[in-house]
């Protein structure tokens, strides 16, 4: 077992200008100002962050409501997600009974494209890359499904809560290794990611802890997919845990690991990561604000919605900083034309590209960022992007640039190319790009044909790379 | 001692400062591939063949002297007079004639007796020992290959440094954790989109280089640094398909993937570690407990021609030098057939090692026929020790952070 830190690449530049910003400044709430305006892009980058993109009509619903009812909107998920997720719940169960992961993965891809509730969805992926195991260490698919139904049910919730649950969840003792943790012997690498990858760190965890959380967890063993307490395997002596010392079993682990001051700056700073910038580290300063709050059990929709609604997240410091991960590409792509494509061959081709949804690599997770992004996965990106629109492949007619554009009355092609730059990219072109490219719209026959082709050139774009 | 953890906190961890600048890997022009000293380590390259299911090594490298080889075999025994043979007491099996060439030409060297004492002999928990170099975890999911990987990518982004060819899903031995590894089945996989070009469109990686203003963040350079190298690898690729020999690969999946990987070293590709596999895919491969002699035959057949005809076509390219390949399966058979005209699950087996720079030969002594552990031969080298020097004198990587310790490591690399 190997707990990974997701420390990023640094680029100096923006390090530099970040370590300008002022903490009061950076959380404060963004009020959109004649200099600084709520538009398409920062509406289309709260969409990409916040969820998996966003088509037309909820780009211009949110440019119409503003930014504080968009934000309210995806914080708060309509009653249908609670319907959907049932329904979608009930979809994996069958996919996983039946032992067969990639079918499992497309269904968990047909629920983020089509979900009413993408914050929800990006927070459970967040879960599952902080709590990263893998279903093959669960080795039972079901197992694995009821494990994410958990994430799932408590992802806006509170930290130490979710670890309370996930120190009962059969799943990941099975995939950490639990059923080796004897009395006689506590199995440290099953103890480890519960310290370094999950809480407070390895720099702040010594070998003595780990063993220590080891003899804490003995005793919980699975039988019959539940978690089951065997007395006489527990060490009920004293542990010395972190500056604390007493007879510490399973039971007090959540509380005094999710207290420790390392843990809310570490699940800040992947927080960070995951929804403002891949480019710079944070100091502990910056991320105070919101390691205070997850101390305070303020709850993760409560911090994610200072992140969200911060003048940092619609800054230059935040704006194209991260690079888009396998999923948030194809399912951002789907979703950008209001489409529901066939997910078992994205399933299939986001494996090649690294992201293989049941499969983190480590229990650091995915490590993202330029990780995602080398001279053959470039490419691969391309193909998987052209192929979902290409109307012939196995991803079928799903995506159809011309039927989307003439709904909403773009039938001439500089129009259409026009409409598909803005849903797609926004301002992010620079203007000869952008003038290139409607200059060979118009020069192109009014076909479907070609407007596919037209919106092939926008996803092609090293910019759709970026979110 | 580091421990693999502490390894990739220091591979993956950091911070490390990200070039706005593509970091294009320089390579070795023809007349210094040439040159008679190791290539640097930057240019070298590693090709491992995976033997899936788990392959008889007493009846590929078949120690014909011994009596205690024929008393064991009363079926699948082979003939003194059939085998190839290398030296007074061994031969190679019939069908592997151009292993033979290979090795009396001085360009392939046989590591006698490698394994791991204690060693699963269940296909999954062997190969996941293997795969890991952790005899004794179950729970990692990287595997030492991609390990490596790691390391190459934190100094080659963002040239790809490890990739699977083959058909099976891709082995656990080059799953990595920070770097993405593709899996390839043709050339053209490596640059799909130039690879196959089709009229009227708009080409996409020459949208995406259109010299605009310079990157406004430095992952933008780092996207746009590898659409530039994926047009160069796509250009090369089409020339190499033109100069490289389409003949002498046999007509076999291995053949066609190894011919693959020459392609794809020829393009200068930057690729640094290509895992290949014969066996796999269902229909049991190497894994004979029953009527072994056929299958075992053809199968060491496509191994040694494929091999063969790779080993030719590097030589054409003069690339022969800057390229080892390497042979593993999960354990060796046992000693004795089974009743059933077949083998089972045993322990130490050969691996081979080919190359312009291997120290051609026999390497450690055959474990002894007689002195067995459950049946099968004991391992006389440790397989991490392999591993080790695979790692350190060919790759120039850390061995002993990647596989949690150290290791002695063979001699099989020349050191001019």
């Amino acid at each position: 077992m190997i707990a990974t830190p997701a420390q990023p690449v640094v680029d100096p530049v923006a390090a530099a200008r970040l370590a300008q910003v002022d903490p009061a400044w950076a959380w404060a709430a963004f009020e959109p100002s004649p200099d600084r305006p709520w538009t398409l892009g920062l509406a289309a980058h709260l969409f990409r962050r916040a969820g998996f993109g966003s088509g037309w009509n909820e780009l211009q619903r949110a440019l119409t409501r503003g930014l504080q009812a968009t934000l309210d909107d995806l914080l708060n998920p309509v009653e249908e997600a609670e319907m959907l997720n049932v329904t979608f719940d009930g979809h994996e169960a069958a996919a996983a009974r039946s032992g067969d992961a990639s079918s499992f993965d497309a269904w968990w891809l047909r629920r983020l494209v089509v979900s009413p509730d993408p914050l929800g969805e990006k927070l459970t992926l967040f879960w599952h890359n902080h709590f990263a195991i893998s279903s093959a260490a669960v080795a039972d698919l079901p197992m694995f499904q009821r494990h994410l139904q958990l994430l799932r049910g408590r992802a806006r919730g509170d930290f130490d809560a979710l670890l309370q649950a996930l120190l009962n969840d059969p799943a990941m003792f099975v995939a950490l290794g639990g059923d080796q943790n004897r009395r006689s012997q506590p199995n440290l690498p099953f103890a480890r990611p519960w310290l370094h990858a999950f809480t407070v760190g390895a720099d702040t965890a010594t070998d003595r802890e780990v063993l220590e959380v080891a003899r804490c967890l003995t005793g919980w063993f699975v039988y019959g997919g539940k978690l089951r307490f065997i007395e006489r395997e527990h060490d009920a002596g004293d542990k010395d845990l972190l500056g604390r010392t007493g007879r510490f079993g399973r039971d007090d682990l959540a509380a005094i690991l999710s207290a420790h001051p390392a843990t809310g700056r570490n699940v800040a700073r992947k927080l960070f990561r995951w929804f403002v910038s891949e480019t710079v580290w944070p100091g502990d300063a910056l991320l105070e604000p919101l390691a205070a709050g997850l101390r305070r059990r303020d709850g993760l929709r409560s911090v994610v919605e200072s992140i969200l609604r911060s003048n940092l997240f619609f800054s230059e410091h935040a704006l194209r900083q991260k690079i888009k991960s396998p999923v948030e590409l194809a399912v951002g792509l789907a979703r950008s034309l209001g489409a529901s494509p066939p997910t078992v061959p994205m399933a299939r081709d986001l494996v090649n590209l690294g992201q293989r949804l049941d499969e983190p690599p480590t229990v650091g997770g995915w490590t993202g960022g330029v990780d995602w992004i080398n001279s053959i996965t470039v490419a691969l990106r391309l193909k998987m992007c052209r192929s979902m629109l290409d109307g012939s492949s196995d991803y079928g007619n799903a995506l159809d640039p011309a039927q989307v554009a003439s709904r909403h009355g773009h039938t001439n092609p500089p129009a259409a190319a026009q409409f598909w730059m803005d849903t797609l990219l926004q301002d992010q072109l620079p203007s000869p790009s952008r003038g290139a490219i409607l200059e060979r719209a118009a020069g192109s026959s009014a076909s479907p044909a070609s407007l596919r082709e037209v919106v092939a050139t926008l996803v092609s774009r090293p910019e759709f790379q970026l979110s | 001692m580091q421990t693999r953890r502490q390894f990739l906190r220091a591979a993956v961890g950091g911070p490390l400062l990200l070039s706005l600048a593509p970091a294009v890997p320089l390579f070795l022009s023809r007349s210094a591939a040439r040159a008679a000293t190791l290539p640097a380590p930057g240019d070298r390259v590693l090709v491992v063949i995976q033997l899936s299911g788990g392959n008889d090594g007493l009846n590929t490298v078949v120690p014909f002297e011994d009596d205690a080889y024929s008393r064991s075999r009363p079926t699948l025994r082979l003939k003194t007079s059939d085998v190839r043979k290398i030296s007074p007491r061994l031969g190679l099996h019939p069908r592997m004639g151009s292993f033979e060439r290979l090795f009396k030409e001085g360009r392939l060297a046989i590591l006698q007796g490698v394994g791991c004492a204690g060693l699963s002999r269940d296909h999954e928990a062997a190969l996941r020992a293997w795969h890991t170099a952790e005899p004794d975890s179950s729970g990692a999911g990287t595997g030492w290959l991609g390990l490596a990987t790691d390391h190459l990518w934190q100094k080659a982004r963002p040239a790809t440094p490890g990739v699977f060819v083959g058909s099976i899903p891709r082995p656990l031995g080059i799953n990595a954790a920070s770097a993405v590894v593709p899996t390839l089945r043709q050339v053209g996989d490596a640059a799909p989109d130039v690879a196959s070009p089709s009229s009227g469109r708009l080409a996409p990686l020459e949208a995406g280089a259109e010299p605009d203003a310079p990157p406004s963040s430095a992952l933008l350079g780092h996207v746009r640094a590898s659409l530039a190298m994926a047009q160069a690898h796509a250009r090369r690729l089409q020339e190499a398909g033109r100069t490289s020999p389409t003949k002498g690969y046999p007509a076999c999946a291995l053949g066609h993937d190894l011919q693959t990987v020459a392609r794809l070293i020829r393009a200068q590709t930057g690729i640094r570690i290509f895992y290949a596999e014969l066996g796999g895919g269902g229909i049991g491969g190497f894994d004979n407990h029953a009527n072994q002699l056929g299958n075992h035959c053809a199968l060491l057949e496509q191994l040694s021609d494929s091999v063969a005809a790779f080993v030719a076509d590097l030589e054409a390219g003069r690339l022969q030098d800057r390229v080892l390949l390497m042979t593993f399966s999960e354990f060796g058979r046992t000693v004795a057939e089974n009743g059933r005209r077949g083998t089972d699950h045993g322990a130490a087996g050969p691996m081979f090692l080919a190359g312009g720079k291997v120290l051609a030969g026999i390497h450690g002594p055959h474990p002894s026929l007689t002195e067995l552990d459950g049946g099968a031969l004991k391992p006389g080298t440790d397989f991490r020790a392999v591993y080790a020097a695979v790692l350190e004198d060919w790759l120039g990587l850390p061995s002993a952070a990647i596989l949690g310790g150290r290791f002695d490591r063979p001699t099989f690399l020349s050191s001019t």
